[in-house]
């Protein structure tokens, strides 16, 4: 009985996971999950706007040209208060992006991860940003 | 303009604060130093801490997270209450969860997708309780009435009408910007407010005819006055409703009408409870229940659509590292139209369609 009891309430807590992403945001309508991308580029600009903030890149193909794309971040206040600020992030930083591409096709992504050429997850985990260290960045050795 | 507006008014809560003496996280040692006779009866009696105008003292910065369902889980149906282990036992596996999404998401799991990083430290506490809801005492919303049962069905038909793909990849399409809450709009925030993503912090401001509630989220400042004015012609609407205020016993009352044309929002609630708020009257109670927490009992009244009042309870929580104090409450400025956000969402609509 007090197994069945915990399995609804983590039940529950499952589908309240799925309510947070709505909470500000349609993301279904937006974003595609059948289109996951993984983007390396470098920062051309960054634009800190509540509810959530972008950060555009060009990205160099392999014929050499380069395409621009826009990703979508989390709101400005909830980054800062897990302690990024505006220069966390300069201009000219190259990093990895991934997470799922605009449902019109267009090369606008939500960004799910962050990370630095060397390895650095700065969106994740990250010991650099005075995130908790759970062992999921392998630099918080 | 409304950002100047808004830094303006962040500084004249934080000052107005300072010279009332109720920083949070302060108050305590200066209190005591001031009352070294009785230093241990200013901390367990909450019932004596006065303004110096003779109201009870409510201010401060407080966070209203919580991980506590609205109503009780079936499964839960005869538990009213967790014991501490069972407590203890469910922590543990929402935060592995939580760390599960972050780390490890399912494919097509977009919830994962916005990165719960950002919102893992605003996920709050599970209260004993099964549910915020305490009346009813089974912890259920009431029924609806006819006319509410006939609002919901048309919603919840709306919705499937509008549903595109199957789980994990069903999608919801948007006809227009009507569609999509005032919320997902940046135009504001439904009450009452019992859950969102992230930015729960509340501030409490009071002075001897006035009483302040400023939230972070949509940078809100609700200035409910606390005389015996009457209440607004009904044609008059705002999207917070008009509100007024008065003091009995511990306890401030706030009560609500008059709210623009919008929908409820139920934010972490299981069963959707969607709906128009014209006719609702909202009263608010805000008491002291020890050193750094507030109860917040919220009723809910609307007899077009429950058969019912219904009232729920929550804490605001005032020793949360995430919202000590007041310039922890970062200025939103919420862009109008969520920036990208509703053109993108109305194009990719189109294309489910």
């Amino acid at each position: 009985m007090r197994m069945r009891v915990l399995t609804s309430i983590v039940g529950v807590a499952l589908i309240h996971s799925t309510a947070i992403a709505i909470a500000h945001h349609a993301f279904s309508a937006e974003f595609d999950a059948s289109k996951p991308v993984e983007l390396t580029g470098v920062v051309t600009k960054t634009e800190w706007i509540n509810p959530h903030s972008w950060i555009t890149i060009d990205v160099r193909l392999d014929d050499g040209t380069t395409e621009v794309w826009e990703i979508e971040a989390g709101a400005p206040n909830s980054m800062f208060r897990r302690g990024f600020t505006h220069d966390s992030l300069p201009l000219g930083t190259e990093i990895v992006v991934t997470g799922y591409q605009a449902r019109d096709g267009g090369r606008r992504a939500n960004g799910r991860n962050l990370t630095l050429p060397d390895g650095t997850l700065l969106f994740v985990g990250s010991s650099g940003i005075g995130a908790p260290r759970d062992g999921a960045d392998p630099s918080d050795r | 303009m409304r950002n100047l507006l808004a830094a303006g008014l962040s500084l004249l809560l934080s000052a107005a604060l300072v010279a009332c003496g109720r920083m949070d996280g302060e108050t305590t040692a200066v209190d005591a130093a001031d009352d070294a006779s009785s230093p241990a009866e200013r901390v367990n009696a909450p019932s004596e801490q006065m303004t110096p105008w003779g109201h009870p003292d409510l201010q401060g910065v407080y966070t209203f997270a919580t991980n506590t369902p609205i109503e009780r889980p079936d499964a839960l149906a005869d538990m009213a209450s967790f014991t501490p282990a069972e407590l203890e036992a469910l922590e543990a596996s929402a935060l592995a969860r939580r760390r599960a999404d972050v780390h490890d998401p399912a494919p097509g799991q977009l919830g994962s997708s916005y990165n719960a990083f950002w919102t893992e430290n605003e996920t709050g506490q599970l209260l004993a309780r099964t549910s915020l809801i305490t009346d009813p005492e089974n912890g259920k919303l009431p029924p609806l009435t006819v006319n509410g049962q006939a609002i919901l069905d048309a919603w919840l038909a709306d919705r499937a009408d509008r549903s595109y793909g199957e789980p994990p990849f069903a999608q919801i399409a948007y006809r227009s910007w009507f569609d999509l809450p005032a919320y997902e709009r940046c135009v504001a925030r439904p009450m009452p407010r019992i859950w969102q993503a992230y930015n729960h912090g509340a501030q409490i401001l009071q002075t001897p005819d006035h009483v302040v509630l400023h939230y972070e989220s949509m940078h809100d400042a609700r200035i409910i006055a606390l005389d015996d004015r009457p209440p607004l012609h009904e044609d008059v609407r705002f999207w917070n409703g008009s509100s007024r205020g008065r003091f009995e016993g511990d306890t401030l009352i706030i009560e609500t009408a008059n709210y623009a044309n919008q929908w409820m929002d139920g934010g972490r609630s299981g069963p959707p409870i969607q709906f128009p708020m014209d006719n609702m009257k909202i009263t608010e109670r805000l008491r002291r229940v020890d050193e750094y927490t507030l109860s917040y009992e919220v009723t809910v009244e609307d007899t077009t659509i429950w058969t019912r009042p219904w009232t729920f309870e929550m804490p605001w929580v005032g020793d949360d590292p995430n919202y000590e104090f007041p310039e922890h409450l970062y200025e939103f400025a919420c862009h109008e139209g969520n920036f990208r956000a509703i053109e993108d969402t109305l194009r990719g609509s189109y294309g489910l369609r």
